[in-house]
């Protein structure tokens, strides 16, 4: 069924990570975005994956939703971590047969690999699809980029357009769950068939989709212009985004991971060494 | 042989933080040859059962039989149950598709693999039923009013001549005429068709009209099964599971109340208004 697709799914819950400022948790998300791509040695990754398990545990998002969520990438991931270790003709030779030969570094690029994929998915949809809203999200997103609107960016009106595409992406997949029954009921064959019969049979749901897509952006225009909205000047949030102390602890925390993998890079080791023997 | 459910229960999103669940260890029977009404609060998974009993859902557990064979055994019959036992959804026009009115009823029967005279047959039968108009069979469905969209969506179900017919708020969205209007339609189809038809609604005046026997759907399950005499007999019991009795059955259960007996219990105007000029007539003659 079509709800199944988790992948960006909120779970509500009231975990730590729950209740961490939307715009905290995007800061975070990125410090730990740029933390996987910067870690390279053994120790950072095993600090980025320690600290990507502790976002994780507390959470207290259920294994199996994270393992649903990672289905899509699955493939990716055995796919190129087959190729790290077939194809890196580096290191001390491990085994060799015929033609295939593995090498101690082909197995360690891939194990790299493997966490540094795992690192990112799981630290920013635990961060952010997970445990946050995606209307708090836009918010976070629209206080955070509120600066540009000063030179002239339309900071509001994106917003607008993201959090309502966010909030009719529910309705309309219901709605296609919805027609897609009702042209079942009528005979319609979604899974068999020719090319060419199969996009006939998704023709019956795209054409009222379109239509009651269209019905749904007229209703809510007309509605917004009836409760007086008229854009972003001068309007004040129901719900204002408050920091707390905690919220820059957990941002301090992210910075001190990315502070860590970054240290225990070999590079930085051999610069930080360099100093001091100069 | 009607459709029968044992002990069916049914789950949405099964182990997910949304699971809900909808249906509990149900009991049901739809009988041939009479429109049945199927009546309960929102959320008492009326429409649930609508889409199990052509498949559409599958039961969580339990079995629901149509003609004595259960539905779910063969996957390779699902598509046999959904001609066999015609949905009509709730707001079933905006499932209208095709480039005219008559594409779009010819849709179902074209699915059934039938041939082009029988689909022709079949489509002008069914716009006849339910009243639509030759020259609105060649319109765009987009470009007829609102009602005329309704029944083009139920000519759709129609044609396919199922055995059993379901339709989930058939009359919701319509004025007072057309809820009539559509309503009786369905009825002079059942009685010249003989098949079983339920009929899925909110409303105790239509049930009360328009249906043989009524299913009363309570918290758990069903609540009470039988004629309108049966179902209506007990207006405080149904009141305590959120749902009330006609409006007319209200005003003569307080005449009653008040000393004026009638010969029957009253459940619709029509019928009403009879007992009352009787009496009225009965009275004028007692005078003189």
């Amino acid at each position: 069924m079509i709800r199944d697709i988790t992948l960006g799914q909120y779970f509500p819950g009231n975990s730590p990570i729950h209740r961490i400022d939307p715009r905290m948790k995007l800061l975070m998300a990125i410090i730990m975005i740029v933390a996987t791509f910067v870690a390279s040695s053994g120790t950072s990754f095993a600090l980025l994956f320690i600290a990507t398990l502790i976002l994780f545990l507390l959470s207290r998002i259920s294994v199996k939703t994270l393992m649903k969520g990672m289905k899509p990438i699955v493939f990716i991931l055995i796919f190129t971590t087959f190729f790290q270790i077939f194809f890196t003709r580096t290191g001390d030779l491990l085994f060799e047969w015929r033609f295939i030969k593995i090498y101690t570094n082909g197995i360690i690029f891939a194990i790299k690999m493997f966490i540094r994929v795992i690192v990112l998915i799981t630290s920013t949809s635990v961060l952010l699809s997970y445990t946050t809203s995606p209307i708090a999200l836009t918010d976070g997103l629209e206080q955070m980029l509120k600066p540009l609107a000063k030179i002239g960016v339309p900071v509001h009106d994106f917003a607008l357009i993201m959090s309502i595409a966010l909030r009719f992406i529910p309705t309309l997949l219901e709605e296609t769950e919805k027609i897609m029954s009702a042209q079942k009921a009528r005979g319609t064959d979604f899974s068999t068939g020719s090319l060419m019969k199969r996009a006939r049979a998704l023709l019956a749901v795209f054409v009222p989709l379109l239509a009651s897509a269209i019905r749904h952006a007229i209703d809510l225009a007309d509605a917004m212009i009836c409760r007086g909205y008229r854009g972003g000047s001068g309007r004040t949030k129901l719900n204002v985004m408050k920091l707390k102390f905690t919220d820059f602890l957990w941002l301090f925390a992210a910075a001190a991971v990315l502070a860590g993998t970054i240290l225990c890079n070999p590079f930085t080791l051999d610069v930080i060494k360099g100093a001091f023997i100069k | 042989m009607p459709i029968v459910f044992d002990n069916v229960s049914y789950v949405y999103g099964e182990n997910t933080p949304f699971e809900h669940k909808a249906l509990d260890g149900l009991d049901l029977t739809i009988s041939e040859n009479e429109i049945t009404g199927l009546i309960g609060q929102t959320g008492s998974g009326k429409s649930t059962i609508a889409q199990l009993c052509n498949g559409l859902y599958k039961p969580t557990s339990g079995t629901v039989t149509v003609d004595g064979v259960d539905i779910n055994a063969d996957k390779k019959k699902r598509r046999d149950n959904f001609f066999r036992v015609g949905l009509v959804f709730q707001y079933p026009e905006y499932q209208l598709f095709e480039d005219t009115v008559e594409h779009d009823i010819a849709y179902g029967p074209k699915n059934m693999g039938l041939d082009d005279a029988e689909i022709a047959r079949r489509v002008a039968d069914a716009a006849r039923f339910v009243g639509l108009e030759e020259e609105s069979l060649s319109k765009s469905p987009f470009d007829i009013s609102g009602g005329q969209r309704r029944r083009a969506a139920i000519a759709g179900i129609i044609a396919m001549e199922p055995k059993y017919l379901i339709l989930d708020e058939p009359a919701s969205g319509l004025d007072p005429q057309g809820r009539d209007d559509i309503l009786t339609k369905l009825k002079n189809y059942q009685r010249e068709k003989g098949i079983a038809v339920v009929i899925i609604s909110h409303s105790m005046e239509d049930m009360a009209k328009y249906c043989d026997k009524i299913i009363v759907l309570g918290k758990d399950g069903v609540y009470k099964y039988g004629t309108k005499a049966e179902i209506f007999a007990d207006p405080v019991a149904l009141r305590g599971i959120g749902l009330s009795v006609p409006q007319i059955t209200k005003v003569m259960y307080k005449a009653e109340q008040l000393g004026v007996k009638f010969e029957r219990p009253l459940y619709t105007v029509a019928a009403a208004i009879k007992d009352v000029l009787k009496m009225l007539d009965g009275e004028a003659r007692d005078d003189t």
